[in-house]
């Protein structure tokens, strides 16, 4: 078998059987966010309110009306187009339901409705349930003698700045999953390697310690994205928070992430002689950026000097990106900022690492 | 290359052997501290040789610059045709190495460890050939267990088997006995012994005396970063011209009615008696002990434990060095 993909494997292998890495790396994030899910709770709601507007117009919206407003899912209110919509942006309201102002005969009624997108559990629940509530008035037409189709419904997302707390921790768990993952993995067991010789024994293989490396980076990737794959499924099963923007930019992310923080990894077996030195060191590089970067509480309340602090972590931007994908959707060239943050963090820490790096123990 | 010309000490006993490693000049200093200063070397082809020194001597410097290693600061090593110096790796894939440390991956099993290095280095991972690889180790049973879960003759074995998973032709083992018990160490020599028959070259260091001199056809001794002298161990002990030790103990009567006597047999150069013990210090074994055996007869004494003891290579190294293995 080819030698890189032998050692990758390996690499996998080790990292499964390493119980106390797996805790930090699974176990940790998961627990996370189970219980921080279950103290704030999900995202979805028993209750979404909708804004009517022109409730009453026609008949069939009236049906359609008093339809929700017999669903125990829904509490309807009433108002202008206008003031429903600008409630919604606000978060007051989880959905918007347009009627028509008239009826053209013969051609089905068009509603359109307005859900959050940045709250996507419960948005799926309001346009299922208005779909729903639609297919039945047409079913009801169906048996009759009239028009097949009498209501034709078609759903628009709005961006709104409301953003329940699972939907915000959850890309943060992400980012500090990885973080502790990438830096933790290379700084403890890159240092016993080193210092226990299993790098020189390496070394006297034909085998390239660059080569070595890069298993390393591509094992980390692979570790990486099962820990995304892993802990967003656990988020969307137990409290139905989904990604809305692409997976493909989820994977960026946290490629990228994962290779900013590898290189801090590298830094710190570095300059650190022992395990112990090497752990500490990481956690001291990670905890402080666990708790300034905005992975689990917004910053946008937070003190000047916090901000800017905020500003110089790589974290940040590696859970601002998670986020901006996987919640508001976002497109992928619109968060060049993070991307191009993580990049620098990559190209500063690959020199510093490259800078401290030795394969030998330090000469006792 | 051109060929070096044959250098070392204690070459002419072996003149006839094809020379597999070459060493000439060697010289390596860490600041101020010269660990090796000027070292010759050659080895034959098939043969065990022991580099034997006390800790500090320079051997596992000497080792890694003659593996490819390390940079020599000058002199010119060749192995099997190879520059170690300049051609460092193409000469790692026909060598095997067991370093002093025998660390591995803890989290891998013994198989997979073996399969891992034999891709590493390109070399045949087959099932047949790890198979053969554990058989030699005895570590067949030992196959699925965790590396960190084997015991210190275990992980050295394991480590003497990887040093042959590229088939070399020359195996270099740093001190592959040190920190082992009696047992372990008996059994790490069968493998050695194994590996010569298949007609490898072997290498190796040691502090350990009786290690050289069971297992190894030449010893190089060092001191100091320099080779003090090289040949067979049987003839470093006969050149040292030392006088045998002939042992007894005197039963069924007493000692004390020998003494006078003791100094007039044949050969005797020194004696002591502690009680009943003696020690005979002796130029002529053979003509000692039969003198004794008379002497004892004629007196009505019955001679227990006799055994003659014959200088080893502690007095060969303490002669050449005026002090002790280890100290």
């Amino acid at each position: 078998m080819n030698a890189f993909l032998s050692m990758v494997r390996a690499n996998l292998k080790m990292t499964v059987r390493n119980r106390t890495g797996l805790f930090w790396l699974l176990l940790f994030p998961a627990a996370f966010i189970v219980i921080f899910g279950s103290l704030v709770g999900g995202g979805s709601k028993l209750h979404a309110s909708v804004g009517v507007v022109n409730g009453e117009a026609t008949p069939v919206a009236g049906q359609m009306t008093s339809a929700m407003k017999n669903s125990k899912f829904f509490e309807v209110q009433g108002g202008t187009r206008g003031a429903e919509l600008a409630k919604l942006r606000e978060g007051k309201v989880d959905a918007v339901v347009v009627f028509p102002q008239g009826a053209q005969s013969g051609r089905p009624l068009r509603v359109n409705s307005y859900v959050d997108k940045s709250n996507p559990s419960t948005s799926q629940g309001v346009s299922a349930t208005i779909a729903q509530i639609g297919q039945r008035v047409n079913e009801q037409a169906a048996s009759g003698p009239a028009e097949s189709q009498i209501v034709a419904i078609s759903t628009r997302g709005v961006q709104s700045g409301h953003l329940s707390y699972i939907d915000f921790l959850v890309p943060g768990i992400l980012a500090m999953s990885i973080m502790q993952s990438s830096i933790g993995s290379i700084a403890n067991s890159f240092v016993v390697l080193r210092e226990r010789g299993v790098l020189r024994r390496i070394r006297v293989t034909p085998f390239p310690l660059t080569s070595f490396i890069a298993a390393r980076i591509t094992s980390q990737f692979v570790v990486a994205l099962c820990q995304a794959a892993i802990l967003l499924g656990l988020a969307a099963l137990l409290f139905h928070v989904g990604v809305v923007g692409s997976l493909l930019g989820v994977a960026v992310f946290v490629l990228l992430g994962c290779l900013a923080f590898l290189t801090i990894g590298f830094l710190v077996a570095g300059v650190s002689g022992k395990q112990e030195s090497a752990s500490a060191l990481a956690q001291l590089i990670s905890f402080p950026m666990l708790f300034f970067s905005g992975s689990f509480f917004p910053l946008n309340q937070a003190p000047t000097w916090l901000q800017e602090l905020s500003k110089v972590l790589p974290l940040t931007y590696l859970a601002n990106g998670l986020r901006q994908v996987m919640v508001y959707g976002a497109p992928f060239v619109g968060l060049w900022t993070d991307v191009l943050a993580l990049a620098v963090s990559v190209v500063v820490g690959f020199v510093l690492a490259a800078r401290f790096f030795r394969w030998e123990p330090k000469a006792s | 290359m051109d060929p070096i010309p044959k250098i070392g000490i204690g070459e002419s006993s072996q003149t006839s052997e094809e020379v597999v490693i070459r060493v000439k000049g060697l010289r390596k200093s860490y600041g101020k501290v010269v660990a090796v200063d000027g070292l010759d070397l050659s080895v034959n082809r098939g043969e065990v040789f022991a580099i034997l020194g006390p800790n500090g001597a320079g051997k596992t410097t000497t080792l890694e610059m003659v593996e490819g290693l390390r940079k020599p600061d000058a002199g010119e090593i060749e192995v099997a045709g190879y520059d170690a110096v300049r051609e460092g790796e193409d000469l790692k894939r026909i060598i095997g190495v067991q370093l002093q440390s025998t660390a591995l991956f803890d989290h891998l099993s013994v198989e997979e460890t073996l399969r891992l290095f034999a891709d590493l280095y390109g070399a045949d991972g087959s099932p047949a050939r790890i198979r053969e690889l554990l058989e030699m180790g005895s570590l067949t049973e030992k196959a699925r267990s965790r590396v960190d879960q084997l015991s210190g003759g275990q992980q050295h074995r394991l480590s003497l088997i990887l040093a042959l998973v590229n088939g070399p032709q020359v195996v270099f083992l740093d001190e592959p006995t040190t920190g082992l018990d009696p047992q372990s160490r008996r059994n790490v020599w069968d493998l050695v012994r194994e590996i010569r028959g298949e007609d490898k070259t072997v290498v190796l260091t040691t502090h350990y005396m009786e290690e050289a001199e069971e297992l190894c056809d030449r010893v190089a001794i060092m001191d100091h970063g320099r080779i003090i002298v090289c040949d067979t161990p049987l003839a470093l002990i006969r050149s040292l011209n030392m006088d045998a030790t002939v042992l007894g103990s005197v039963e069924g009567g007493p000692a004390g009615h020998l003494d006078a006597d003791l100094d007039l047999l044949p050969g005797v150069t020194n004696e002591e008696r502690d009680g009943k013990n003696l020690r005979l210090r002796t130029e002529d074994v053979q003509a000692t002990v039969t003198g004794l055996m008379g002497l004892a007869t004629k007196r009505g004494l019955h001679l227990g434990n006799l055994s003659v003891q014959n200088a080893n290579l502690e007095d060969v190294f303490i002669s050449y060095t005026g002090r002790g293995l280890r100290e």
